[in-house]
């Protein structure tokens, strides 16, 4: 019985081990590049312009490394500081900047804060007059939005106001504890 | 056995007797073509059996309609009995109990009632519909509340499905269903998209299907099939750009009437049975 067990056990090691030496795979050969699957980062391509990394209640990080504090209205090449509290608060006169530009933008994308916050109707309909898209919705989907309109390439721009309530991942904390760590880290040549 | 040696002789000019002997034959042939205690001799006329075989498949039927389902009238009275026992539980919200096209449950419930119906659905153990199939609308504009709600359901413990249908109008909110069905998210992001009615407590309402600055509810009937706008690329300012459409061909419409009639078959279709939910209450009565 045992010595049957025995050859069980150097078989069931033979057999592993024979798995294990076969673990490095052969990796496909492409014909050409056009084959092979790739993944680009929108954020990281800096042709496109000007596009949110993320955002926080104090304000958002913007692809080219600036940190934008408020309510900002942001263009492909540019970013300002929009001068407006909160959604209600929004009127003719705060999008003035918008529809004043050359080259008319198409879509303006609206980030209202947080989900609950209305907008005064009265300048949804000023906008169209102005034939100018509305896009409202709130500023976690709205900087997305602002995002892949921007990466095709459309004329749109961003009006974006931070919001006070959201939902937090472990992801975002551990991105946020990398980049604090970067800071604090001593670089060498600092050392005097 | 005279009948039985006809078979084997016929059969016998088609497979070489090498293969099968007579009595091989024979209890092969009595296996698998001989009806249990019929005299074989009726199945064989003087021509060769096997031309004749189609003679095992012909049988005496006063079938008019084959291809039409056949209406199973203990279940469709199990189900509107199911219906009515729903209807009795939910007093309150279920306004009517109908049954279309022959084995279709619909109850149809007040709007206010969507959420607490759905969750009696769902979670009730002689009904267990835990799956939402599908969320549409209709748009009728001559009703008052022109939108009806349309929430598919499917139980899989049962085997069985049900609707739920309620009404709207172009302003009012609809409580969403995400609390109960996570499915519902996207379903109710389209209708908000295409119909335009709006669904409070959702997570996120925004469009889902129209373009960004898209405006209009295209769903609606009184959107037109073209639309409003149409894009193109405008080489000048070298973007698109978007203009009111403009057809080539002024729009036609085909409203012909065929001189054939399409479906003869389904000339008369099973009328919908609907119950009498007064009749049947016992509780307070619905509003």
């Amino acid at each position: 019985m045992t010595s049957l067990l025995r050859k069980c056990n150097t078989l069931c090691n033979q057999l592993l081990k024979g798995c294990t030496s076969n673990v490095s795979v052969m990796p496909r050969r492409w014909l050409n590049d056009m084959e092979k699957s790739t993944m680009t980062v929108v954020n990281e391509d800096t042709s496109v312009g000007l596009l949110i990394n993320s955002y926080s209640r104090a304000g958002f990080r913007l692809s080219n490394g600036m940190m934008a504090i408020g309510p900002i209205a942001i263009f492909p090449k540019s970013v300002l500081s929009w001068n407006v509290n909160t959604a209600e608060d929004i009127n003719e006169d705060s999008l003035s900047l918008f529809y004043t530009l050359e080259p008319k933008i198409d879509i303006l994308v609206i980030g209202v804060g947080n989900p609950g916050q209305q907008v005064s109707p009265k300048i949804i309909q000023y906008m169209k007059e102005k034939h100018i898209s509305l896009e409202i919705s709130p500023t976690e989907t709205a900087c997305a939005t602002y995002n892949f309109l921007n990466a095709e390439g459309r004329c749109v721009a961003g009006a974006l106001i931070p919001p006070t309530q959201y939902r937090i991942n472990e992801d975002d904390i551990a991105s946020t504890k990398r980049r604090n760590r970067e800071l604090m880290k001593v670089k060498d040549y600092e050392i005097v | 056995m005279a009948a039985s040696g006809r078979i084997i002789r016929g059969i016998s000019s088609l497979v070489s007797r090498k293969f099968l002997s007579s009595k091989g034959l024979f209890l092969f042939l009595n296996t698998f073509f001989f009806l249990p205690g019929k005299c074989c001799s009726s199945f064989f006329p003087n021509k060769s059996p096997i031309l004749s075989s189609n003679a095992f498949f012909r049988y005496n039927s006063t079938e008019s309609r084959p291809t039409v389902r056949k209406n199973d009238a203990v279940a469709t009275s199990g189900l509107m009995d199911f219906g009515l026992y729903v209807a009795e539980c939910m007093p309150k919200y279920v306004q009517k109990v109908q049954i279309v096209t022959g084995n279709e449950l619909e109850v149809l419930v007040a709007p206010d009632g969507i959420v607490p119906v759905l969750q009696f659905l769902k979670d009730h153990h002689q009904c267990q519909f835990a799956s939402l199939a599908d969320i549409g609308a209709m748009d009728v504009p001559s009703r008052e509340n022109r939108f009806e709600i349309i929430y598919n359901l499917l139980s899989l413990r049962y085997n069985s499905r049900i609707r739920v249908k309620s009404y709207t109008d172009e302003l009012t909110p609809v409580d969403s269903c995400y609390e109960v069905f996570k499915a519902a998210d996207w379903y109710e992001r389209e209708i908000w998209d295409m119909y335009g009615v709006f669904f409070a407590n959702h997570p996120d309402l925004r469009r889902i299907l129209t373009d960004y600055g898209f405006e209009g509810h295209p769903f609606r009937k009184d959107f037109p099939l073209t639309g409003y706008v149409e894009v193109r690329y405008d080489d000048e300012v070298k973007r698109v750009v978007v203009e009111p459409v403009e057809l080539a061909q002024e729009f036609r419409k085909f409203d012909l009437s065929s001189p054939w009639e399409t479906f003869p078959n389904l000339r008369t279709l099973p009328a919908g049975t609907e119950e009498d939910l007064k009749a049947t209450q016992t509780g307070p009565a619905k509003q």
